[in-house]
């Protein structure tokens, strides 16, 4: 999911960098002194969870959580995780810190599709159909963020199309976990806070 | 609305503080007790002391125990906190010793940190096993012709591996800590970046009031 330095070509390292300085210009833009608290909590929220690694099989895998923030934060997704990113790749090495746009556009913009896609359906629904709308936005993020590794590899040579297509295929029990992960999380949201997302963005 | 985050603000804040209470309290009021243990062929030897620098008091018992938790015996601790024992087996051995108000060392040697010669051609150090073999129908004047240059270079290599596991384990050790301190670091520069963030846009607010 984090893409090391290296790996990507000039070009795409650059048009990453532009597209996620837009969306965290844009998302600041969005965000107001109400918002904050729960920008930082849903920020550090992901800076942690990408650390607490489940072993599955012979790899590990760890919650990615995007489809969540999007879901809560909107375009503010964009500086929350970017911030996150920043972070992880200066303490931890996840990632490098010249890619860093690109990873910043793979995980806040698929995050934002799926905020802006089922925000507004989720605040209408009651709770079950909620849950199953977050469970398709947790699924949906991590297939689109894969997919945009994938994008990202394969923008970058021929050479790594077959690593793109691993990409895909070891996101798969992320997928599944990051579904169950979110739509818990929405249902519980709805049930104890119901204006949590009616109140997400304005 | 505000209010209602200001009313959030101050509950995370307050079980961050106490979830930082806990951990702090957790820690021993005293010092932490610091203790090693090396192992040089069947010879253990290990230390126990204070982190303040002081080493555990003379006559204090160290049970030796095998993994299940079966007594193996037991040694005590000489005038600089030291103590010895000989490994009978080749095996894990566990060392226990209470310091009294509330301080308990232990350590561990693996199995693969020890060998003796008798253990020696069972044991994965294949190299001293060859060798003796070898060396033991010619006269002493062969012997250091009979170490060949490759023989020589296993026994080197086994013998830099037993002397850098110790130092494998404490790096280990100490990464786990930097990692949790990077953790915590972390946090804290997200919570102040979204600090300020936050006093910025209320300047805001305040201006366009």
């Amino acid at each position: 999911m984090h893409i090391v330095d290296g790996a990507l070509s000039d070009s795409v390292v650059i048009g990453g960098a532009v597209l996620a300085v837009a969306g965290i210009a844009y998302g600041l833009k969005r965000m107001d002194l109400d918002r904050i608290p729960q920008i930082g909590m849903l920020s550090a929220t992901f800076f942690i969870a990408s650390l607490i690694h489940v072993p599955v099989g012979p790899s590990s895998l760890h919650l990615i959580l995007n489809g969540l923030i999007g879901l809560a934060l909107g375009w503010t997704a964009f500086p929350a995780l970017f911030i996150a990113l920043l972070l992880q790749a200066a303490f931890f090495g996840y990632g490098g810190l010249i890619v860093l746009g690109v990873n910043t556009v793979n995980i806040a913009l698929p995050a934002v599709l799926m905020g802006l896609l089922l925000r507004q359906l989720i605040v209408n629904s009651p709770p079950k159909r909620a849950a199953i709308l977050g469970g398709i936005a947790g699924a949906g993020s991590i297939a689109l963020t894969a997919v945009m590794v994938g994008v990202s590899l394969a923008l970058s040579g021929d050479a790594f199309i077959p690593a793109a297509k691993l990409a895909l295929l070891s996101h798969i029990p992320v997928l599944v976990v990051e579904a169950l992960v979110t739509a818990a999380t929405v249902y519980l949201l709805v049930r104890v806070k119901p204006d949590f997302f009616s109140h997400a963005e304005r | 609305m505000i209010f209602q985050y200001q009313s959030i603000n101050r509950i995370v804040i307050s079980s961050l503080l106490l979830v930082l209470g806990l951990t702090v309290s957790t820690n021993p009021l005293a010092h932490n007790v610091v203790s090693g243990v090396y192992a040089d062929g069947m010879t253990i030897e290990g230390e126990i002391g204070f982190s303040n620098g002081v080493m555990a008091e003379a006559g204090v018992v160290v049970q030796v125990l095998n993994e299940a938790g079966d007594k193996l015996g037991e040694t005590v601790l000489t005038d600089d906190g030291a103590f010895v024992y000989q490994a009978e087996t080749v095996q894990k051995h566990l060392f226990k010793a209470n310091l009294s108000s509330g301080h308990i060392a232990e350590m561990v040697i693996e199995a693969d940190e020890l060998s003796g010669d008798a253990v020696a051609e069972s044991n994965n150090v294949e190299a001293k096993g060859e060798i003796s073999e070898k060396t033991a129908p010619q006269n002493n004047v062969a012997i250091a012709s009979a170490i060949s240059a490759s023989e020589l270079q296993s026994m080197i290599r086994s013998a830099v591996a037993q002397q850098v596991r110790p130092l494998q384990k404490e790096l280990r050790a100490y990464k786990e800590k930097v990692m949790f301190r990077d953790i915590a670091g972390g946090l804290g520069f997200i919570f102040g970046l979204f600090g300020v963030a936050a006093w910025m846009a209320s300047k805001r607010n305040v201006k366009d009031d």
